[in-house]
């Protein structure tokens, strides 16, 4: 019969395996310490690269800002003039037609037996918040009772007339005496597009 | 595995500290990383910055590739408009400008001008009456052709000159000339805008 004494104290205690337990504490501390500087020293980088980087950008921006502002104001001004240029085009070609060939068409459709005492051919408009009217207008005195329908037959056929007004209407006519009659005829479109 | 009850009690002390100490080291750890913060906020005020610098940069970039054909495209647009602006009255002194125009149409019309006003809309804010358009009423005796030909040579050289209207009104015991009055529109002042100079 054998017999094992152990005489050891505690704090004198031998483990088994490679590594004691003081070893394996200070082991991790050092691995953990080592991941920490390692992380931090990654870290430190980032944040100088970040840094430099930042510096570079604010001396690009620095550099670029002012030229790409001049820039901008040109697209601005192309844009504001291009806008400019639709409107003076809008204006020049909107829906009205010259007003000497009216004038010209009125003329010419015109009977001899007929005499003109006020013709008024335009835009009208009661207000700013009424809407315009391409209107044509005119009255005066005529011979024969049916002068004045032929007149309106007349210039209702003529497409500059029509165009301009739509259609002419014979707003009244009224004997003044014997043969002669006094007639007002009056043609009236909305005005569309620009005023 | 380790027997803790085996271990004496220094060196559980030790264990104890090391883990805390490790568990300490990982929260410092990922909280001054950022780790804890959402991804958007990471890497703080610099890395906002930097973004954001990015983006403007690119954009500076953009437009400056394209820098020749907006310079181009302005070039041509300030031509266009200076050839137009020639046939609107100028703001300064578009009274005199305008007179002279229906004047000179009219001598070459044979029609004799009584009288030629500016046309204001009273009580409109100024800034209203400036986007409005520019009206002036011609008043004259003539006859019917010489008013025909006047319209005409008014309208023909000026692209920019619109006729509101026309009244045209029979004179007592004259029968070749009447009493006309016309209202002439020119657009608003014709701004041009040079970007830098």
């Amino acid at each position: 019969m054998s017999l094992q004494v152990n005489l050891l104290k505690k704090s004198e205690r031998r483990y088994q395996g490679i590594v004691s337990m003081k070893v394996m504490v200070l082991g991790s501390v050092s691995v953990l310490a080592g991941i920490t500087i390692l992380v931090f020293s990654l870290a430190g980088i980032s944040k100088m690269t970040l840094n430099a980087n930042l510096d570079r950008a604010r001396h690009e921006w620095e550099r670029l800002d002012p030229l790409a502002a001049v820039v901008r104001k040109c697209q601005a001004a192309v844009t504001t003039n291009r806008k400019t240029l639709s409107e003076l085009e809008t204006w020049a070609q909107g829906d009205h037609l010259s007003m000497f060939s009216i004038l010209r068409a009125v003329q010419s459709r015109i009977p001899a037996q007929m005499m003109l005492e006020n013709l008024y051919v335009g835009m009208e408009q009661a207000s700013d918040t009424d809407p315009a009217y391409y209107t044509l207008r005119l009255s005066g005195r005529s011979q024969g009772e049916l002068t004045a329908v032929d007149a309106k037959r007349q210039l209702n056929a003529n497409a500059e007339v029509r165009g301009f007004c739509g259609e002419v209407k014979l707003v009244s006519s009224q004997r003044e005496a014997g043969e002669i009659w006094i007639f007002s005829l009056e043609g009236r479109r909305p005005a569309g597009g620009v005023k | 595995m380790m027997d803790w009850s085996a271990l004496t009690k220094k060196q559980q002390q030790m264990v104890i500290i090391t883990v805390i100490l490790a568990v300490g080291q990982i929260v410092l750890m990922a909280h001054f990383l950022g780790w804890t913060k959402p991804a958007a906020a990471r890497g703080g005020s610099a890395k906002k910055e930097l973004l954001e610098l990015g983006q403007k940069l690119d954009d500076a970039r953009l437009i400056l590739k394209r820098e020749e054909p907006i310079r181009r495209e302005l070039a041509q647009s300030i031509e266009k408009l200076e050839k137009l602006t020639v046939h609107s009255p100028t703001f300064s002194d578009r009274y005199a400008w305008a007179y002279e125009y229906v004047s000179r149409c009219s001598t070459q019309s044979r029609v004799e001008l009584d009288s030629l006003e500016e046309i204001f809309y009273m009580g409109d804010d100024k800034e209203k009456s400036e986007a409005l358009p520019y009206e002036i009423s011609v008043s004259t005796r003539c006859g019917y052709n010489s008013l025909v030909e006047f319209l005409w040579r008014l309208e023909k050289d000026n692209p920019l000159l619109r006729i509101k209207e026309v009244t045209v009104s029979a004179l007592r015991d004259q029968n070749l000339s009447h009493q006309v009055r016309i209202i002439i529109q020119w657009p608003a002042s014709v701004k041009i805008e040079r970007g830098n100079p």
